[in-house]
């Protein structure tokens, strides 16, 4: 109920926005400039802004997403690519750079190239249906994302970002600081996602489908507090991530088994995480179609305190299809393997992930031993996904609208599909498959999910999305829909982003 | 360990070896086989098992692996279980084989029970008690002696009760698609009608089954059993009650309790109590298990007309000239049983299994630190349910000719002097 006057404000906006004529960057306070600026951009079109940042190229924040897509180094996500990248000030007649409160498709309060702050502002909302029962998982109405922030540079060699939830109780999103020493070398600091999985670090106003796939919700690591050294090297044909975090990634709390007297709850042990990315076609020659193309890998890993810690299973509005119901206790080890190609208006991209849960001492035991160690749980699942804008804009570098709605055109469309499966159980084990929280053959289930999507860029500002989801659960009593072993869901997004 | 722990060890050993050596047969008969001292072993996390015993209040579940004649489950559930008989020290337990696993087995048994004899100090009541029941013909659980060790160190002298659930309904009536309730105690009630609100017995026939089925169905027939108990004419009582009630088989099993001086059964001190409810697939017809037996055998003198009139049914019953001359059959059919000697001046049969019993568990209640007794306890607890067997038997029959012959006018008969009459 709380998000009526939000969704009230979004539509406001989104009718405004689609109204609006394509904005520019312009000083508020020279009219006449702003009127020349704009002649020059209409002969040079900027690139959308998140890949217009004063940094120079291979800075985090190039992708503009730097808590998501800045630190996925894709080319690909990188929103602002070169060949399209316009300096503000370069554009600007007499060449200097604009200083004041400027509108450059958000408002931005900049100083030359010293300083750039920029105001952004996200709102999701989306409307659902599905055989699935909605009530307690928010209902057929939701406001996805209500997120306000700022997010900049300083003397180009630093870059920020703060950005909140509003009305969360935990509101904070991505807040650090990103110093860049040198292409090859970046150290970023604070609160920001953990570098695992292209999709998982792609922002959510930048997806293909309304949600991520299973597998990335289920097993990627999300934000937490930590440190990463990245950077670029051999003309950006590689791109590093090394990091350190507290935990691996905020989640769930830890539910702890009952303490024996006198014993110290465990902790969450700090994760580590490296990811790197290679676009082997980046640097040559020829191969044009190619260059776009990234393989990857990455691994977290972590240690999760004693109980019944577990990743879990759920669909894709939220039912539980493997709950968090078996006691862990050790490491836990993620690794993922990704590629991602953006030929022209298509793209096809894909990732695996495979996560364990060690369960050391979680056992009954035996003769030999008392408390014995079973068999990790495993989970792991992949998807493929494939897009194609029909009305020809590429999609490298994101998805631009050529010609807006009512701006000579009708937007941008764009149609995909995804495959996924996400799979849960424990390979290896003996014994009966059991629901017991200490069973050495957990009973294994499975979400296979097919996705087909299309997306409306309205313009730069305004997307609408509209999916048609079919699960298919291997085990259909832990289903969402107990008893029944698949069904149809659909959901339409509106977003508005500044 | 001192001399005396060891040698109490080593025979505990030779006995379970005696079990172990009679393996081979696997099904549940051989479980419930008193004739030798079960081991059953269990295998816990070493956190659940303290926390079962630290909230032993509590019926939480937790996993276990179980062993038994080298056959092994996996992920049985274990809870503490038990009313007054709860124990933070040595907890009786309820092992459902099916709670983590659907449709698993364990020769054929969906759960059963691990009594901890909390409340008697001789171990023997319940055992004995259940045993005479099901040689009358009443309907009981199976019962066996065990040792139970838990993480592979003994963990006190046990008695393993077959559940009565479906499979034991199924092997006592031969059918299972009837309506089971367990008896929970709520006040002292002796089947007095309480209206017609359903609600009013809700809480004191739990459904062991047909647990989602409507309130109609499930208690519309216990209501108007108790209703017909109530208000049917005299003449027409056993007529009336006889499609609710087998008043026969009521009668035997309160005759049998009535020999065993249960203090806590279906004519008990707190009201009725201690028993299951099976109602027969398709009709409104229902029969009483017997259940929980561990207050029986506590008095030698036991009045064998205790609670007759505090309880409506029963009170009606004696009215009822068939069923009254029925109940003294029975009472004498129990004491007949239990002193059935193989030759005269024998011991009767009840004595025989009071000793055999006391030589087979004798090693494992001295071995058992964690019993709520001493072993002086056990040995005088032992010893009077020795004097019970050998003495009861007479009692009973001067008491049935006393009543039958003077309307109960005549003095009480006397046992013994010197007899210890009650049990401490």
């Amino acid at each position: 109920m709380s998000d009526r006057p939000v969704a009230v404000a979004l539509a406001v906006v989104l009718v405004m926005a689609a109204a609006a004529p394509r904005a520019i960057a312009q000083p508020v306070n020279s009219i006449t400039a702003a009127i020349a600026w704009q002649a020059a951009r209409t002969v040079a079109p900027v690139a959308r802004d998140q890949g217009e940042v004063l940094v120079g190229a291979g800075g985090a924040g190039e992708a503009g997403e730097a808590g998501e897509t800045g630190e996925a180094g894709q080319a690909g996500t990188k929103k602002g690519k070169k060949g399209k990248k316009t300096d503000v000030a370069a554009a600007k007649p007499g060449g200097t750079d604009p200083s004041g409160f400027v509108w450059d498709d958000r408002p931005s309060l900049r100083f030359g190239k010293a300083f750039r702050m920029d105001f952004r502002l996200k709102l999701q909302a989306d409307v659902r249906a599905s055989s699935q029962d909605l009530a307690p998982v928010g209902g057929t109405f939701e406001m996805g994302r209500k997120r306000v922030g700022i997010k900049g540079s300083v003397l180009q060699r630093l870059e920020y970002e703060v950005e909140a939830e509003i009305g969360d109780p935990s509101p904070w999103r991505d807040v650090f600081l990103d110093v860049k020493i040198a292409s090859a070398a970046q150290v970023k600091g604070g609160k920001f996602k953990v570098p695992f999985s292209l999709e998982e670090l792609t922002s959510p106003t930048e997806l293909d489908f309304v949600y991520r796939a299973r597998v990335v919700d289920a097993l990627a690591p999300a934000r937490d507090i930590g440190g990463l050294v990245h950077g670029r090297l051999f003309k950006k044909v590689l791109h590093y991530q090394v990091g350190a975090f507290q935990h691996d990634g905020e989640g769930p709390k830890t539910l702890e088994p009952p303490l024996l007297p006198g014993e110290v709850a465990g902790l969450r042990g700090r994760a580590y995480a490296g990811r790197v990315v290679v676009a082997p076609f980046r640097a040559a020659s020829g191969h044009k179609a190619l260059k776009t193309l990234e393989v990857g890998g990455a691994m977290v890993t972590t240690t999760v305190p004693e109980g019944m810690n577990n990743l879990q299973g759920r669909s894709v509005f939220d039912g539980h299809f493997f709950p968090r119901s078996l006691y862990v206790n050790g490491p836990r080890v993620r690794t993922g393997f990704e590629f991602n190609w953006m030929p022209g208006p298509a793209s096809i991209r894909g990732e695996y992930i495979r996560a364990t849960d060690a369960r050391e001492g979680q056992g009954v035991g035996d003769e030999q031993q008392i408390d014995s160690t079973l068999v990790p749980l495993a989970a792991q699942g992949w998807y493929v996904s494939g897009t194609w804008v029909l009305t020809g804009e590429k999609t490298d570098g994101g998805v631009v609208a050529k010609r807006p709605l009512f701006q000579g055109g009708v937007g941008a469309v764009q149609v995909g599909a995804r495959y996924e499966t996400l799979w849960f159980g424990t390979p290896g084990a003996t014994g009966p498959p059991s629901t017991s929280p200490r069973t050495s053959q957990a009973i294994e289930n499975r979400d296979s999910v097919v996705t087909i999507g299309v997306n409306w860029y309205v313009n730069r500002w305004v997307r609408v999305q509209g999916n048609a989801i079919h699960e298919t659960f291997l085990d259909p009593a832990r289903s969402p829909i107990p008893g029944r072993a698949s069904f149809w869901s659909g959901v339409c997004r509106l977003q508005f982003v500044l | 360990m001192r001399l005396t722990g060891r040698l109490v060890m080593a025979a505990l050993c030779a006995c379970l070896a005696g079990a172990a050596a009679s393996a081979g047969a696997q099904t549940s008969d051989d479980l419930f086989d008193d004739q030798v001292l079960q081991r059953i072993d269990v295998h816990v996390n070493t956190r659940d098992w303290y926390w079962l015993k630290a909230e032993s209040a509590s019926n939480t579940y937790y996993t276990a692996d179980l062993k038994w004649r080298g056959q092994t489950v996996r992920n049985v559930g274990l809870r503490s279980r038990g009313s007054a008989s709860r124990s933070a020290v040595k907890p009786g337990l309820r092992v459902d084989i099916n709670r983590y696993v659907t449709g698993q087995t364990f020769l054929g048994l969906t759960s059963f029970v691990l009594d901890n004899l909390e409340t008697d100090a001789s171990c023997l009541r319940e055992m004995l008690a259940m045993k005479l029941l099901r040689r009358m013909g009443v309907p009981a659980p199976r019962e066996a002696f065990a040792a139970l060790f838990v993480n592979n160190a003994f963990a006190g002298l046990y008695a393993v009760v077959e559940s009565i659930d479906e499979t034991a309904v199924d092997r006592l009536f031969g059918e299972h698609q009837g309506y089971l309730f367990e008896y929970q105690w709520t006040m002292v009630y002796n089947f007095e009608y309480l209206g017609a609100a359903l609600e009013a017995y809700a809480p004191m026939f739990q459904p062991v089954n047909h647990k989602f089925d409507a309130p109609s169905t499930l208690y519309g027939p216990i209501e108007a059993m108790v209703r017909t108990i109530n208000d049917a004419p005299d003449p027409d009582f056993a007529t009336s009650v006889e499609p609710y009630l087998d008043l026969g088989a009521f009668v035997r099993m309160v005759a049998g309790q009535a020999f065993l001086a249960e203090q806590d059964g279906l004519l008990g001190n707190w009201g009725v109590n201690n028993f299951y409810f099976y109602r027969f697939q398709g009709t409104t017809r229902s029969r009483f298990i017997a259940w929980d037996a561990d207050h029986a055998m506590t008095a030698v003198d036991y009045d064998l007309t205790a609670g007759h009139n505090e309880s409506v049914l029963m009170r009606r019953v004696m009215q009822v000239p068939d069923l009254r001359a029925a109940y003294w059959a029975a009472v004498l059919e129990a004491a007949a049983l239990a002193d059935e000697a193989e030759e005269a001046d024998a011991p009767g049969w009840l004595e025989r299994e009071v000793v055999r019993f006391q030589a087979q568990i004798g090693p494992a209640v001295r071995a058992d630190t964690l019993k709520p007794y001493s072993d002086e306890e056990f040995e005088q607890a032992s010893a009077y349910q020795m004097t019970f067997a050998r003495q009861r038997g007479a009692f009973v029959r001067c008491e049935v000719r006393r009543l039958g012959a003077t309307n109960g006018v005549a003095a009480p008969c006397s046992v013994p002097v010197g007899s210890a009459l009650r049990a401490k």
